[in-house]
């Protein structure tokens, strides 16, 4: 239940009932490497609740091998009150626009690999989504490397996004 | 944290409606043939107020008989849109003959690249169902929508069925 009879109506009460977006505003390119840190952008700061948290992962790598994994970072004594439910090309994809899917879900810590095998540029696209418990307010991230390890970079697009959707305290 | 509201500012049924989304629902079997021409869809579009908008269009794709193959998409939009993201198109490939089991598409791509979903012939009740979105800024506002043809030259038709929606949800309201 998102209000309370006789609860104060004002600006923060109603912008925490708004739904928070972060866009990435440039792309992010990252090689020789296969353990995930928090992208520069895709991360929101959020006040204790419960949030339904997605994310839109537009990627692509210069070579095959490379593709992209991913875990999420959230405060330490945050915890996931769902499973994070990971859709996207499989992880040995090499053609975005005929491949088999990958639909997973998996805990934030655990790391998902997706395929990509178009080049740098023609990006394939995946999602997550959880619902997810702040205690303390603080950051969600997402965290990526490559899926394997590979002198050719894998790039996380602009327009990659981050959305978060307040449900209850 | 995305502030649309200030200190003390006034609680009015316009601000509050305009933060609500918007959704539209297709009613009407909308059938098409001998056309790879895309044009918009009569149900599947939407006119916003200027801001930064996420849309989510869910297609239901139907192929009653024959030699059609599916359709292809774009969106169409006013002069001056910007997108702040790709156009996630996660579907049917082109070639798919199966919903039931079927490789997939998962490609970002502009808002005016032709995107190819294939669809098996209609039977028992079981369509094909295909998902796009993408957050664009509309600097004046306008229609934006889906515009649709057949995947490939036939004289058979190819439709999108009712049940198909569009939802917008607005993400900052300048």
């Amino acid at each position: 239940m998102s209000w309370r009879a006789g609860q104060r109506i004002d600006d923060a009460a109603l912008n925490l009932r708004g739904t928070q977006y972060v866009i990435k505003p440039s792309s992010t390119d990252r090689s020789s490497t296969v353990t995930p840190t928090n992208d520069p952008d895709l991360s929101l700061s959020l006040d204790p609740g419960l949030w339904e948290i997605e994310i839109g992962i537009y990627y692509s790598s210069a070579t095959a091998a490379a593709g992209i994994r991913t875990i999420w970072t959230t405060p330490a004594d945050a915890s996931l009150v769902s499973l994070r439910a990971c859709s996207g090309p499989g992880s040995v994809s090499t053609d975005r626009l005929s491949t088999q899917a990958r639909l997973i879900g998996q805990v934030a810590s655990g790391e998902v690999t997706y395929g990509h095998g178009n080049g740098l540029g023609n990006a394939a696209g995946a999602t997550e989504s959880a619902l997810v418990r702040i205690v303390t307010a603080g950051s969600v991230a997402l965290a990526w490397a490559q899926r394997t390890s590979d002198v050719g970079a894998t790039r996380l697009h602009a327009g990659a996004w981050m959305r978060a959707e307040w449900i209850e305290e | 944290m995305t502030s649309h509201w200030a200190p003390e500012q006034y609680l009015t049924a316009r601000q509050l409606n305009a933060f609500l989304p918007r959704a539209v629902i297709k009613q009407i079997r909308e059938p098409r043939d001998s056309t790879t021409t895309m044009v918009p869809d009569g149900e599947l579009r939407v006119t916003l107020p200027t801001g930064q908008w996420a849309i989510t269009i869910y297609i239901v794709i139907e192929r009653p008989t024959g030699a059609g193959t599916g359709i292809r998409t774009r969106w169409f939009f006013p002069s001056g849109v910007t997108t702040t993201t790709l156009r996630y198109a996660r579907g049917t490939v082109s070639a798919q003959s199966d919903p039931d089991d079927t490789l997939a598409r998962m490609g970002a791509h502009f808002l005016t690249t032709a995107v190819q979903y294939g669809s098996e012939v209609f039977t028992n009740q079981v369509w094909t169902a295909v998902m796009e979105h993408s957050i664009v800024t509309l600097p004046a506002g306008g229609e934006i929508g889906l515009a649709w043809a057949q995947q490939t030259f036939s004289s058979d038709e190819n439709y999108v069925a009712p049940g198909s929606y569009l939802i917008a949800e607005p993400v900052d309201l300048f």
